[in-house]
């Protein structure tokens, strides 16, 4: 309960911080943007193409 | 300081007070290795002994991950940073991050580069890598210099043309950023790094100064003098306001400079929403805090029961404002004593940035 009432409140000042104009304001964390992991089924298509797909040589982009 | 910024910064110490209640575990850092295969003269980890200090085996880390963490978070909201050292000294590398990824984590690393070739990154991608931090400190001579390696230009730039052409092509785009240490060599070459940087496809870059610890304590070409750091608040600022996304690290209250060098407000972060396990299972939060202050150990106490109820030191920092200068200052509210890596063994404060601005507030 009070977990979350403090989740609340500090999502309340997020938003009061964006209204101030300080939209970054966020977690130091979200930074790094805690981005979604790829889904272990999906992984195993990444990996497959990966293996087909060739990534452009960043050699050649260097030339 | 204007009426928007202080009402800014009082809404963001509630906050923090807040989340010090809350403390969800964000950041997870694992201190994976010492070895390193350059020699920067700035190292914080002063990896003297490093060569003899073993890699923790992974399976002690994942065990950990298995029976600590994974039983109390969503792993979606946790990111795993890999460092050392050098996280590819590592042969196993990709082992974990994709042990990682199974369980759910996404992972980072920072690196410097050069042990970075193209099969090595097609690989962690495929492993789950979400996140990097490449080390570039500056042109060509100045990071060769502060690296000590004579390659460790060309591994920087060759590991930024990687992720930069990959960002470019493929629909799924890591986070990523540069990150350079301005010292006295550097920091009059700043508009020209940046150039470079962008003309390499980077458009996210962090600068900051080196502090005196580590190899660093002793070499004073390293550090900054206050003029210096005050024309890298001014620099940065103007490459913001100029639409380029340059920001300063997350150290040190920054009085008028809040909200201008950086995208949040002053928050140490430490033991709130970031631990780390150092390389002898020591449980920390940031890799660069003193022994002082770690929290336990993995291979003798529960991780979860320690970041529940240890880091009271980084949750109350109360103590802080019992030393000097800390003591009658009226930013204490909006700081609170600094980031944590900034205080010695002893307590005592490193630097105040605040005063190394000559503000006051
Ligand atoms: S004196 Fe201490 S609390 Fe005040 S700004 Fe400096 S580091 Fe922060
Ligand atoms: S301890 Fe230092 S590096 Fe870590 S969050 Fe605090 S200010 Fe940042």
């Amino acid at each position: 309960m009070k977990k979350r009432i403090l989740t609340r409140a500090n999502a309340l000042i997020i938003l009061l911080l964006s209204v101030l104009g300080f939209t970054g304001c966020r977690e130091y964390l979200v930074k790094y943007g805690v981005p979604e992991p790829p889904k272990p089924t999906r992984v195993a298509e990444t990996v497959e193409n990966e293996e087909t797909q060739d990534i452009p040589s960043a050699t050649d982009q260097a030339r | 300081m204007n009426l928007r910024l202080k009402i800014a910064l009082l809404l963001e110490s509630l906050r923090r007070k807040n989340l010090k209640q809350l403390h969800p575990l964000r950041q997870l850092f694992w201190e994976s290795t010492l070895r390193c295969n350059v020699h920067c003269l700035h190292c914080g980890s002063d990896c003297v002994a490093s060569v003899e200090t073993p890699d923790m085996p992974a399976e002690d880390f994942l065990n950990v991950i298995d029976t600590e963490i994974t039983p109390h978070v969503d792993p979606h909201q946790v990111l795993i940073i890999i460092s050392g050292g050098e996280p590819l000294m590592r042969k196993d590398l990709a082992d974990i991050g994709r042990a990682l990824m199974l369980r759910g984590y996404p992972w980072g690393m920072v690196t410097n580069g050069l042990a970075l070739t193209e099969t090595r990154f097609r690989e962690l991608v495929a492993a789950g890598l979400r996140s990097i931090t490449v080390s570039c400190d500056g042109l060509e001579k100045d990071h060769i210099w502060l690296r000590q390696h004579p390659l460790a230009f060309e591994g920087a730039t060759r590991a930024i043309r990687l992720i930069a052409d990959y960002n470019t092509n493929y629909p799924a785009p890591l986070t990523w950023d540069v990150v350079t240490c301005a010292n006295q060599r550097n920091i009059g070459h700043l508009p020209q790094i940046r150039e470079m940087l962008w003309s390499l496809g980077v458009r996210d870059w962090r600068v900051f100064g080196i502090d005196p610890m580590g190899r660093a304590a002793t070499n004073e070409e390293l550090l900054l003098t206050d003029d210096q750091f005050q024309y890298l608040m001014k620099y940065i600022a103007s490459e913001r306001e100029a639409g380029h996304h340059v920001s300063y690290s997350c150290e040190g209250y920054l009085g008028g400079y809040e909200g201008r060098v950086r995208d949040h407000l002053y928050l140490c972060a430490a033991g709130i929403s970031v631990a780390s396990i150092l390389i002898d299972g020591s449980i920390s939060a940031c890799t660069s805090i003193r022994g002082k202050y770690y929290q336990g150990n993995i291979y003798k106490d529960s991780f979860w029961s320690v970041w529940e109820n240890g880091f009271q030191l980084y949750r109350d920092r109360s103590w802080m404002r019992k030393k000097e200068p800390c003591n009658n200052c009226k930013a204490w509210t909006f700081c609170e004593g600094n980031g944590m890596h900034l205080r010695r063994e002893d307590g005592s404060l490193m630097l105040c940035h605040l005063h190394r601005l000559g503000q006051k507030n």
